[in-house]
């Protein structure tokens, strides 16, 4: 569709949509897979990743992130900067007193 | 645009190019305009990220300090259901991707049709997460004066922690599963009034619906109320596995 919408933005092809559905569903099983397997300290931090996976996903194809104003990517990208930088102080709190002992 | 109508300048600046009317005066173009919407859509969903950030944050020292209480807390939990509910806010996620796609295209009847199907889908949901917190009410494991640690210093008495191949915790870390059910519900109660919120703006959006608000080109508000529907899905995406799937194996 080539005529200006309103919005400006670019319209998704709804094969790309599917494409990104059908990821993040095997995410889903590959999540649940992983975590009945014994991989020790690697459970969680794999679990994580594969959450991080599909999130992106969602935000760079079904939120257009990928399509978005550079400043949009710019805010976001400080916000989850942000985001880990406060995780980071807190914990690191956490970790240097009493982690641990209860 | 083509069927756009040409607005008269009454003042000095006179535009070179045809004005949308769904142009607001203070923007340049409907590019600038759609720009400024999405950066603070953007905006707001930051301060979301923030305000679950803080949850995320206390859940991740929690389950460090009490890790045992939280396994065991956490065998008490579903993940066929919480597992079907996942896939079903995903699903909801791509019939919402096809509604802003249908307003887009200003096809008026699917626009309608996925709005209501990412409602309906919605609705399953929060039915499937009403289950599970009646079987946690059941249970008394929910936090409070009425909380039961029987699940936890005697598994044998709870098919689930049998199930689960739970050993019977101390008192003291038992006492801890209900700080891993404080936040199990704090929570997803949380993420389930997001999306009863977003429930309701669809409703609105459906009705709006009908009578052409975002098919005729102004395709915005369903555009950014997309935007917060997929977010609230990427909660969802992060809480499935720290909630429900610790130490399964």
């Amino acid at each position: 569709m080539s005529e200006p919408q309103e919005s400006g933005h670019r319209i998704i092809n709804p094969r790309v949509s599917f494409l990104v559905y059908l990821a993040l569903v095997a995410g889903v099983g590959l999540t649940i897979v992983a975590s009945y397997q014994n991989l020790g300290i690697f459970n969680p931090i794999l679990a994580v990743a594969i959450a991080l996976v599909q999130a992106s996903l969602v935000a760079l194809f079904s939120m257009h992130l990928k399509y978005s104003p550079r400043v949009s990517k710019l805010s976001v990208g400080s916000g989850i900067f942000m985001l880990l930088t406060l995780f980071a102080m807190v914990l690191l709190d956490y970790m240097s007193r009493a982690w641990g002992s209860w | 645009m083509s069927d756009s109508t040409v607005i008269a300048h009454d003042g000095l600046e006179a535009g070179h190019h045809e004005h949308s009317p769904h142009l607001h005066h203070q923007f340049e173009s409907v590019e600038q305009q759609a720009d400024a919407g999405n950066f603070a859509m953007w905006l707001f969903l930051l301060t979301e990220v923030m305000f679950f950030g803080g949850l995320f944050t206390v859940y991740m020292i929690y389950r460090n300090w009490y890790y045992p209480a939280f396994v065991a807390a956490s065998h008490q939990l579903s993940v066929k259901l919480g597992g079907i509910n996942s896939v079903l806010l995903i699903t909801s996620s791509l019939t919402m991707t096809l509604g802003v796609w249908s307003a887009q295209l200003r096809r008026k009847g699917s626009l309608i049709f996925f709005l209501m199907l990412t409602f309906l889908l919605g609705v399953v949901f929060l039915g499937i997460k009403g289950v599970e917190y009646k079987e946690k009410f059941e249970k008394h494991h929910f936090p409070g004066a009425n909380y039961s640690l029987q699940s936890f210093v005697n598994p044998a008495s709870d098919p689930v922690a049998v199930a689960a191949g739970d050993k019977p915790l101390p008192l003291d870390i038992a006492q801890r599963t209900e700080v891993y059910f404080s936040l199990y519900f704090a929570m997803t109660g949380m993420h389930a009034l997001h999306m009863i919120v977003g429930m309701g703006i669809l409703l609105f959006m459906i009705f709006r619906a009908r009578s052409d608000a975002y098919t005729t080109g102004h395709t915005a508000f369903v555009e950014y109320f997309g935007l917060y529907w997929h977010f609230v899905d990427i909660i969802w995406i992060f809480l499935f596995p720290l909630l429900y799937l610790i130490n399964r194996h």
